[in-house]
């Protein structure tokens, strides 16, 4: 018999095994669809008549753009290998300088969200189901109906509107002017006031739909008969609540947190864009209008990873929560 | 004859949104100490509400018209809330028919046993693990220590209908109310199952409410029964009392 670590180690080992695979897969597919629609950076300084021919050509030729694709790209992959992401041609830097920033300020977007998400969603639908059918209940998911259709763009520009209104909070971007010159303590409370209305508008539909979720599974759970048996041994209320319905009733929810660790870069583009938010979307966005292929490949495999990240440990965060799931 | 232990006295229950449904009608039944009483009936006779009410358990979308339901002389149905969870498991429990749904399933057989034993006493400390091998030794689990540490998924059926057994008794109630205690399980198991409730009224001097569909089973094991039909009770001489019993005998 093998021991269960064992079994772990090698499960996780096959894990990334295949997603090496699938990475390698994506970043292909991207580049292909970089390469073959019709353009590159270069024609934007083509049209620029005091660059002459000559630059051009070097260029072309640093770049590998004058080779064909798969060549360029077995060009790009052996660089990843060696650490190196390529050169952005829009920002003229190495793609590895401007990408880490802006991962930076995506994560602490999206983290926000998702601690709020989840800091409210889990209590609001455990409350929800206890008091089902009673006007609280029935409130908060009539609440929850409207705030699934409406579009998170949608909330964020009414936010931003009643923001510009009141003057309460900031318009957009992620620090006022002059911020670098406070203190640490006032500078990130300046950095706090300018993420509540992305991080409220990116958490607002998924605190709805989660909570639902929670609701529904916890009102399965204690319909079950093992609450019933336990309640029939005398446990006491919160025990057989907080303890045996709530515990079963949050494992499909491990599946949901690994999805969602996945969706943390990439959920956030749109509402960087609208809320001018410094990260990871709206320079991906900047990448691929402008063709800057080095720049997108790199934001692409960032999202690929966490992906692949974020499924693996959910697996084996529910493995270990569900005894009844094996791992192979 | 023994003093009652438990006894129902004209229980009538019907649904909370239709109160001429009668879920229960007229329902009458005496435990006395130390005996084994069968409740025998087919499915939606109203057994297993009977037996659930017995518990102070009664569903939701239930509701009592008339009756009594007496543990030891007190009605359980005029007690509070907090009384009845402290008497469910210590003085009256249940185990079901689907041991496998049942247990919680992602908590140990032996956490849940310990679990339930400290509910009813919180003091019992470093000796709780060892009662809970006894209990487990006493409905017969070979190897306790090894059960105790295995989910309920890992056992077989017949030991996680024994183990289960031993999870209704852990806070030493006087009245188990087996719900269906045979009829997962195959001829052989069956018989043994039969066997230990003997031993369990013997060594405990447990009263035992015996709820089946299996007349031959009850007719061997109980002292004396009722027949429920469609909430009643019904007599020996009752068609559908007549028609058990024949086809027992086929």
């Amino acid at each position: 018999m093998t021991r269960p670590y064992e079994r772990m180690g090698r499960y996780i080992i096959k894990r990334l095994l295949t997603a090496v695979a699938l990475l390698l897969v994506m970043s292909f597919v991207t580049f292909m669809l970089m390469r073959l629609t019709p353009g590159n950076y270069l024609d934007t300084l083509r049209l620029d008549p005091q660059i002459s021919k000559d630059t051009l050509a070097y260029y072309e030729k640093l770049y590998q753009l004058d080779k064909p694709a798969w060549q360029q790209y077995l060009f790009w992959l052996a660089g990843l290998v060696r650490g190196e992401f390529g050169y952005s041609f829009y920002y003229n830097v190495p793609v590895a300088k401007i990408i880490g920033s802006r991962l930076g300020n995506t994560f602490i977007l999206s983290f926000a969200a998702f601690l709020l998400t989840w800091m409210l969603a889990i209590p609001l639908g455990i409350w929800a189901a206890l008091n089902r059918g009673r006007w609280g209940d029935r409130v908060a998911q009539f609440i929850s109906y409207i705030v699934l259709s409406l579009p998170g763009f949608f909330v964020a520009m009414v936010l931003l509107f009643w923001a510009s209104t009141t003057g309460w909070l900031p318009l957009g971007g992620m620090e006022s002017p002059g911020a670098e010159d406070l203190s640490l303590w006032a500078r990130s409370w300046d950095m706090f006031r300018h993420l509540i209305i992305p991080a409220t508008a990116l958490s607002l539909g998924s605190i709805a739909a989660l909570q639902k979720i929670m609701r529904g599974n916890m009102l399965d759970v204690l319909g079950r008969q093992y609450i019933l048996a336990a309640r029939a041994r005398g446990l006491p209320e919160h025990r057989v609540i907080y303890v045996h319905a709530l515990r079963n009733a949050i494992n499909p929810m491990i599946t949901l947190l690994g999805y969602e660790f996945s969706a943390l870069l990439s959920g956030a583009a749109l509402m960087e864009i609208i809320t001018s938010w410094p990260g990871l979307g709206s320079l991906m966005l900047t990448a691929v209008r402008s063709k800057d292929i080095y720049l997108v490949m790199a934001s692409m495999m960032m999202g690929g990873v966490l992906f692949v990240i974020g499924n693996l440990l959910a697996d084996i965060a529910l493995a270990k929560a569900d005894p009844r799931i094996q791992i192979k | 004859m023994n003093e009652a232990i438990v006894s129902v006295k004209n229980l009538t229950l019907a649904l909370a949104e239709s109160p001429a449904t009668l879920i229960l009608d007229d329902v009458s039944l005496v435990v006395p100490r130390g005996s084994i009483v069968g409740v025998v009936g087919g499915s939606g006779s109203g057994k297993t509400t009977l037996g659930l009410a017995m518990l102070g358990l009664i569903p939701s979308a239930m509701q009592v018209k008339t009756g009594k339901i007496l543990w030891e002389d007190r009605d359980l149905l005029m007690r509070g809330p907090e009384e009845l969870r402290r008497m469910r498991g210590a003085r009256v429990s249940m185990s079901f028919q689907e041991a496998a749904s049942a247990f919680d399933p992602v908590f140990t057989v032996g956490d849940q046993i310990l679990e339930a034993m400290a509910a009813h006493n919180p003091s019992a400390g470093k000796l709780a693990r060892q009662k809970m091998f006894d209990l487990l030794s006493l409905v017969e689990v070979p190897d306790p220590r090894r059960v105790a540490a295995n989910y309920p998924h890992e056992l077989s059926g017949g030991l996680r209908q024994r183990a289960m057994l031993a999870l209704a008794l852990s806070a030493k109630p006087s009245v188990l109310i087996a719900d269906e205690p045979t009829s997962s399980l195959d001829v052989t198991l069956q018989a043994r199952v039969m066997q230990l409730f003997r031993k369990l009224r013997r060594d405990l001097g447990l009263s035992i409410v015996l709820i089946a569909h299996d007349l031959g089973m009850v007719e061997r094991l109980a002292d004396e029964m009722v027949v429920l039909s469609k909430g009643c009770v019904v007599g020996k001489d009752h068609p559908y009392a007549r028609a058990l019993m024949s086809a027992q005998e086929m």
